[in-house]
């Protein structure tokens, strides 16, 4: 009797000293999982590769310093020598200021492509804007043809002599190419110290409410209808056409007696472009003047290289084309 | 003789009986708490697992957009990013894909099955297929779409 008890004894003791064994590994294995847990936090708070933001801030770059230079020689015909040299240059400065140990930021400034274009300026403040026949008429045909445009900038000297009301303002009419019953017309006039910008999609008839309003002083009022902006400061209603123009338009301006003051705008596709140049003056400070052969834009292929990331792509730039900016 | 014997004797039950009860109560408590400990091992595991792929989904989802972005502007003529995602989580494969609309980054495991999603909002179209979890690569191929790799 005393050994049958003393046995059944050793035997519990043996269960328990199992179950000790099993949750002991039990307790190990929720460590494990634990500690997976925290390695898992760990992954999620370390710093991670910043090399597609770096490539990102290179590609701006190079854009933004690019466009700068372009519109330093859009005035004038374009000379191939003197553009290479001084993008080399910037080419230069520009990999210097991104390369990092590890990292190649490369301007390949042999490889890049231009497309001229014809610059259409006014630089007589004083003059309205006629066209420089003798006979001049309200309205004319300033360039046919135009699939792209940039920089469109209207500077109106003594903003009161614009219009008091929209029906009878300057405004500049887009029409269709191919499609004459397809136009937007944007209209500038002006009352109690602001300028004034509203639009319309059918000729005139149905000129929609105003759409931006800005103060101006000064004595002059400077919009910028591609970028949309009036004296520097975005007015959403300021658009060049509402939404996607059409492939190829033609360009008037309406009641030109209306405005006076001085503009530019640059046009791309010069084998396309149809401009009279009966409608235009040798000296810009005479009349209104066209300047064919200059720098539209450039395509420049770039490439971002590191341990995690190869990256090369040809950007355009073409400062002032309506959303340009990135 | 036998009555001081007798009267000594305090068992009210009898060795056999005591034995068994004593057996019983002990592999009852022995079996609850393993099963307590072994439903908390695979609970916890769950939780991690789940855990860890939401965070490698969103990394994966981070440098997916960041392509978008970087692919969008301008002509591609490369475009290759490395995304470090770990092979295993709690021990377990696991594999990425997308949703049907692409709206939708897809990581799960099997045995247990853990599905987690992370939206995905890029403009770009994804050339999607399951991929097993890991090294994986990022590329633009060359019908311009973004292409989720194994290393």
């Amino acid at each position: 009797m005393a050994e049958l008890m003393l046995r059944s004894e050793k035997e519990r003791g043996q269960l328990i000293l199992v179950t000790g064994f099993v949750l002991a590994i039990t307790l190990v294995a929720i460590v494990l999982l634990l500690n997976t847990t925290i390695y898992t936090e760990n992954i999620a708070s370390r710093g991670v590769d910043r090399s597609p933001e770096e490539a990102v801030e290179f590609r701006v770059s190079v854009r933004e310093s690019v466009g700068e230079l372009v519109l330093s020689v859009d005035d004038e015909t374009y000379d191939q020598d003197e553009f290479e040299g001084i993008l080399a240059n910037l080419s230069r400065m520009l990999e210097r200021t991104h390369s990092d140990r590890g990292t190649i930021a490369y301007v390949n400034n042999s490889s890049f492509t231009v497309e001229e274009g014809t610059l259409i300026q006014q630089t007589n403040d004083t003059r309205n804007f006629r066209s420089d026949i003798e006979d001049w008429s309200s309205n004319w045909t300033v360039a046919r043809d135009i699939q792209k445009a940039r920089n469109v900038i209207f500077t109106f000297n003594i903003p009161e002599s614009l219009s008091g009301s929209a029906q009878n303002a300057f405004h500049v009419k887009l029409i269709n190419s191919t499609n004459s019953s397809d136009m937007w017309s944007g209209y500038f006039y002006e009352g109690n110290d602001t300028i004034r910008f509203t639009t319309s999609t059918d000729g005139g008839s149905g000129i929609g409410s105003d759409v931006c309003e800005v103060e101006y002083d000064n004595g002059s009022a400077t919009v910028d209808m591609t970028a949309g902006t009036v004296e520097g400061v975005t007015c959403d209603g300021i658009e060049w056409w509402d939404g996607e123009p059409p492939t190829s338009y033609d360009l008037r301006f309406i009641n030109v007696s209306k405005a006076t003051g001085t503009f530019n705008m640059t046009f791309g596709n010069n084998t396309e472009l149809n401009v009279n140049t009966n409608f235009y003056a040798s000296d810009p400070s005479d009349g209104p003047s066209d300047v064919e052969n200059v720098l539209y834009s450039t395509t420049i292929p770039i490439r971002y290289q590191t341990a995690t990331l190869s990256y090369e792509i040809n950007i355009t730039v073409a400062p002032g084309e309506p959303d340009y900016a990135e | 003789m036998q009555n001081n014997n007798v009267r000594a004797d305090e068992r009210a039950v009898s060795t056999t009986l005591s034995y068994s009860l004593n057996l019983a109560i002990a592999a009852i408590l022995v079996s609850g708490l393993l099963f307590a400990a072994g439903g908390t091992v695979q609970d916890q595991r769950q939780v991690a697992t789940r855990e860890e792929l939401r965070v490698i989904g969103e990394g994966v989802t981070a440098a997916i957009q960041q392509s978008d972005r970087m692919v969008q502007t301008g002509d591609v003529e490369e475009f290759r990013l490395d995304v470090l995602a770990p092979r295993n989580v709690a021990g377990l494969q696991y594999t990425i894909n997308f949703s049907a609309n692409q709206s939708a980054l897809i990581l799960k495991t099997e045995n247990p099955d853990i599905v987690v999603e992370i939206p995905v909002k890029i403009s770009t179209e994804i050339d999607s297929s399951e991929i097993r979890g890991g090294e994986l690569i990022i590329v633009y191929t060359e019908n311009e779409k973004l292409e989720v790799r194994v290393r």
